[in-house]
């Protein structure tokens, strides 16, 4: 059959259709029961979301405490990042100087309490790159390399150091401000 | 059942829905509810889903009733509202999801579909079948081009695609349509006169 003549007996059919006696939906009395509640779930609506906000506001107060009082018992006073700085300042030797600032990072807890997304990749990052440099230098001892190849890998690793504890003390900051 | 478009509906009652008058409300929502969700059920297919849509497009045709300006019959007003929103849902991301979970994307409903006509012969079974076996948009796009007389480029604008997309999902709708019900035609054009 020629298939614009097809299409037209379709079209026909899917009119006969269309014209046949349809589901029911529901009457008036559950259209208005429906109406009514979805106008007093828009009316609730600002006040679940003012609540929501405020408990959220109540909990990220409470871990700020929580995390300032656990800082103040668990870091010591000397190993502050101030100190850090002193060190830096009288002390040239670049290897005490990281191994204070070691010290004062794994003084840290292991994740801050607020997480930002970004600087908890750049901690991540910086963390595997000092893992893989301690590798490289423990390969490096065992060869017994000669210290002028050790010496670039040392200040390579003393800048990653640096660095983490730059991330780590903003991030601090940045979860300590209101 | 007649087409939402041709349902007549005094002035004098929408005036008076207008004015929050809830019988008038009523008596045009016993008039159009019956096309309307019809109308959406082919176009969605899932009744809960066309409850839904059916209750958003009919709160809105209340609220909006204001802006209606008379220049059509209110059913062809209320038609667009439902199209629209049953045409959004299509769109959506989260109905290409369900899609996506339950079928695999791209796969005809015909499997959770239930015929809309409730007292249907064995003929409109056939055609709810064919149109059943059509994927959510080549459904609607047949539908709205072949029953309710939308043109490619209104289609495609409520579609917020281009003219030839309509026009390929429509021959796509067809031949499909085509296939389906062939054996029938093929008894209908042999049948001994």
């Amino acid at each position: 059959m020629h298939s614009d003549l097809v299409e037209k007996i379709i079209a026909r059919r899917l009119g006969t259709l269309a014209d046949q006696p349809a589901e029911e939906p529901y009457g008036w009395a559950e259209f208005r029961r429906r109406r009514d509640g979805a106008a007093s779930t828009r009316r609730m609506a600002p006040t679940r979301l003012a609540l929501m906000a405020t408990a959220a506001v109540a909990a990220v107060l409470v871990a700020g405490v929580a995390w300032v009082h656990w800082h103040r018992q668990h870091i010591p006073a000397a190993s502050s990042v101030s100190t850090v700085a002193r060190l830096d300042a009288s002390d040239g030797d670049e290897q005490a100087r990281t191994r204070a600032i070691e010290g004062w990072l794994a003084a840290l807890p292991p994740d801050p309490v607020v997480v930002r997304v970004g600087a908890h990749a750049a901690v991540t990052s910086l963390e595997e790159q000092i893992a893989a440099l301690d590798d490289l230098m423990t390969v490096e001892q065992a060869a017994g390399a000669k210290s002028g190849r050790l010496g670039p890998l040392e200040r390579q690793r003393a800048q990653l150091v640096s660095s983490l504890a730059q991330v780590r003390y903003a991030e601090m900051l940045a979860s300590t401000s209101p | 059942m007649s087409r939402l478009a041709d349902i007549p509906i005094s002035e004098e009652l929408i005036a008076r829905a207008r004015c929050g008058d809830e019988a008038a409300q009523a008596a045009i929502y016993r008039a159009l509810a019956p096309a309307v969700f019809a109308l959406i059920r082919r176009l969605v297919g899932n009744r809960a889903v066309a409850e839904d849509l059916f209750q958003d497009t009919l709160m809105a045709m209340f609220q909006r009733l204001g802006d209606f300006r008379g220049e059509a019959p209110l059913g062809a007003w209320l038609r667009q509202i439902a199209v629209t929103r049953c045409l959004m849902y299509l769109r959506s991301p989260w109905h290409r999801a369900r899609l996506h979970w339950d079928f695999g994307d791209e796969t005809p409903l015909h499997a959770t579909m239930m015929p809309v006509a409730s007292a249907a012969s064995a003929d409109a079974l056939d055609v709810e079948r064919a149109l059943a076996s059509l994927t959510p948009v080549g459904r609607a796009v047949v539908w709205l081009f072949e029953v309710e007389g939308y043109s490619h480029e209104e289609i495609a604008r409520l579609f917020g695609r281009s003219v030839s997309f309509s026009k390929s999902q429509l021959a796509r709708g067809l031949a499909r349509l085509r296939l389906d019900l062939a054996p029938q035609e093929d008894q209908e054009a042999c049948t001994p006169i």
